[in-house]
């Protein structure tokens, strides 16, 4: 079975784990939306570009241009207060 | 540096040697014998100085081999350094030392144990005539052991021995005459070239050909040899589960792409586990052609079954034709044959005729009164019409022969058509069953490319593991409590998110850009990031409220801010919100602030109404669709005409109870 999770590097070089939460597609373009755990009650969610790499297969970037980061987290702010 | 610094570096180097401790204990006690010779008064940067260059002098190796030679020392005490030390810095003494006190330190057994000649017979890091060396420079009786405890060192010492094996061993030795002039110990000094030839012929030669193989500690002569053997040698050595020489062997390589290709992956699986950045990429980077290859053999594969599928039509097509062809062709034969037949019959009536003729017209001319020499008017002309129909008859014969040499002719024709139509089926049959076969091979060959592209992914898979990504904290997009996090990873993909600006959908007046969200959930497809990342897949339907409904509700909680309630529309609402629908008691016991908070709360979703009222018109005109509304359609306007009826009752009530 596949898993759920996400290996992650911060900048100081620690592993940190991350779960994957939903694709999200704006404007025809792919998110992937995951969090990482902040404490016991909280966890903290991202959201990485999805795109094809040169072998043709799906990679995950962050998002570098600052309009389109304001868009995407505004629309996920808004899809995630949408759900119960 | 410093001259003082210098001349107290050189003076505690002098005791370093002289104390004939080993670099372990110097090691260890560095810093304090340093302020003990030196005393603690000493400038800490001056320390530094003494501290760095002892060290350096320690890790060099140069002082164990400085100590065995340091002239005060007899050679029981050498023996003890050597002892000591360790293999490197064996190695390092060894090359210091005269040939005598080489032959003493090696066959001491409490200075060098079996195990340590062992292993330096058998370390790559050593050159070949070093270990050339060491092994005739060793006792007879340490040889006989040697080959006793480690059998796998036989070939080794036979080809480092030479002579003096076959003296130790007696001569029995059946490859005695085969046993080639680097074994004599007399050829110490060889060119590169015979060599090299040797080296072949001595790995053919041993017993224990990966430990020949590891023995050779020149990377390039390790290398030639390599190259010289053939596929099934060279994956016999690159498979061994002996890995010791594989990480240099690899790295130094000239042809990764040809090792890699030998190798099975359990080799694959260790050499990737001990290998750098650059040749894991490099490893990494070859599966993934291979995967290619594999996958480009795939569709050659299907482009070659397509090719033979249209043969094999092509073949039963050409056969059909061809079948019909000989059907058409036997029925002509038939005609013809019939032809034949009745051209027969009738010449045969023909010539019966013209006998009856002849003979009728003989009679006419033979006629008594012909002797008489004298033939009337009429049986002269009943001669002539004889002949007459005799030529007639003639020429009707001659012409039924004609046909039916023609006919004949036909039959002959027909009759080869029919055998190359049969040649043809034949042929086609042959090709038939030759393209079944190819079809039959290609399948086989994808079959196979698909299982190696499957068994290369998920090697691959699991060699490289998951990928890791990089995390800035700083892109938090927002933090949300644990239980909502189940929420949102139970939720399906959300598709078709499309930012427009829509002008005419300003319900409030306000002067904000009207953003509009459209949103639908597709069925799920969630794979991402080549095996890396899922994305469950549960039915539910996630709401999202527009960014209109938002500013609304932003406004309604800035109300109640300033009118110094705490804003909970839904939960105070839903405490009304039942089948009854606000009876009048409960509405006559709100407060002022609560019927406030009601009224407010409504407004709010009659405007959100509007909006995905206003959303659903312009979808529907867009689409240029004159569906009826649907059910959510329905009770959305249900909800806007009793938010209505709501807001005008409390108005009225309102109105009674504040009068």
């Amino acid at each position: 079975m596949e898993s759920n999770n996400i290996k992650l590097r911060d900048e100081f070089g620690n592993q940190v784990e991350g779960k994957i939460l939903n694709i999200i597609e704006i404007d025809d373009i792919e998110y992937l939306l995951y969090s990482v755990s902040v404490n016991d009650d909280e966890d903290a969610i991202y959201a990485k570009k999805i795109i094809k790499n040169a072998t043709g297969e799906d990679d995950l970037i962050d998002i570098s241009d600052l309009n389109e980061k304001n868009k995407v987290f505004d629309i996920v702010r808004e899809y995630i207060n949408s759900v119960e | 540096m410093n001259i003082n610094n210098e001349v107290l570096i050189n003076a505690f180097k002098e005791e370093m040697i002289r104390s004939n401790n080993n670099s372990k204990w110097w090691n260890d006690h560095l810093s304090e014998q340093i302020t003990s010779l030196f005393g603690s008064s000493m400038e800490s940067s001056v320390k530094d100085a003494i501290y760095s260059s002892a060290k350096a002098f320690i890790d060099s190796g140069t002082l164990a081999t400085s100590q065995y030679f340091y002239s005060t020392k007899e050679l029981s005490e050498k023996k003890e350094i050597f002892a000591s030390a360790t293999l490197m810095e064996k190695g390092r003494i060894w090359n210091q030392v005269n040939k005598e006190d080489k032959a003493t330190l090696i066959n001491n057994n409490e200075h060098i144990g079996f195990k340590e000649i062992y292993e330096i017979l058998t370390m790559s890091e050593f050159p070949y005539e070093e270990k050339k060396e060491v092994a005739n420079l060793l006792a007879d009786e340490k040889i006989r052991e040697l080959k006793k405890n480690y059998p796998d060192l036989d070939e080794l010492l036979k080809s480092w021995l030479g002579e003096k094996y076959n003296q130790i061993f007696g001569t029995d030795n059946p490859k005695k005459e085969e046993q080639p002039p680097l074994q004599n110990a007399s050829t110490s000094i060889i060119d590169n070239h015979i060599k090299n030839n040797n080296t072949q012929i001595n790995y053919q030669n041993a017993t224990n050909k990966i430990m020949f193989f590891n023995s050779i500690a020149n990377m390039k002569e390790k290398q030639e040899l390599f190259n010289k053997l053939d596929e099934k040698e060279k994956r016999f050595l690159i498979n061994d589960k002996n890995l010791s020489f594989l990480k240099s062997f690899y790295h130094n390589a000239q042809n990764k792409e040809e090792l890699l290709n030998l190798m099975n992956q359990n080799t694959l699986q260790a050499l990737y586990s001990i290998s750098g950045i650059d040749d894991k990429e490099f490893i990494s980077n070859h599966l993934y052609k291979k995967e290619g290859d594999a996958k480009n053999r795939i569709n050659q594969s299907l482009n070659h079954i397509n090719k033979e599928t249209q043969n094999i039509e092509n073949y039963h097509q050409a056969m059909d034709k061809s079948r019909e062809k000989i059907s058409n062709l036997k029925n002509d034969k038939k005609e013809i044959k019939l032809k034949i037949k009745n051209s027969e019959v009738t010449i045969k009536q023909l010539e019966k005729r013209k006998e009856k003729l002849e003979k009728k017209l003989t009679n006419t001319i033979l006629k008594k009164d012909s002797r008489i020499a004298f033939i009337s008017k009429k049986r002269l002309e009943k001669i002539k019409r004889l002949s007459n129909e005799m030529n007639l008859m003639d020429t009707r014969i001659n012409n039924n022969q004609d046909r039916l040499r023609n006919n004949e002719q036909q039959l002959k024709n027909i009759e080869t058509k029919i055998k190359q139509e049969k040649t043809s089926i034949r042929e086609n049959k042959t090709n038939l069953s030759l393209a079944t076969k190819k079809v039959q091979t290609y399948a086989k060959q994808m079959y196979n490319s698909r299982v190696q592209v499957k068994d290369l992914s998920s090697f691959h898979k699991e060699l490289i593991g998951k990928k890791t990504y990089n995390h800035n904290k700083n892109n938090t997009i927002m933090t949300v409590n644990k239980s909502k996090i189940d929420a949102l990873s139970n939720s399906q993909k959300v598709t078709n998110f499309e930012t427009s600006k829509q002008a005419n959908l300003n319900h409030s007046g306000t002067n904000s850009n009207n953003q509009t969200l459209n949103y639908s959930n597709k069925s799920p497809n969630n794979q991402i990031a080549s095996n890396q990342v899922h994305s469950k897949n549960v039915a539910n339907n996630p709401s999202i409220k527009s960014s209109k409904v938002a500013q609304n509700e932003k406004k309604l909680e800035n109300i109640f801010n300033e009118m110094g309630i705490t804003y909970h529309p839904e939960e105070f609402v839903s405490n009304f919100q039942n089948a009854s629908y606000l009876p009048p008691d409960k509405i006559t016991s709100m407060t002022y602030n609560q019927a406030k908070m009601m009224q407010l709360y409504f407004e709010a979703q009659y405007a959100k109404k509007m909006v995905e009222i206003a959303k659903m018109q312009q979808e529907m005109a867009m689409g240029g669709r004159t569906k009826t509304l649907s059910k959510a359609g329905f009770s959305n306007i249900l909800i806007l005409l009793l938010s209505l009826a709501i807001l005008s009752l409390i108005g009225v009530m309102m109105l009674l109870i504040f009068k």
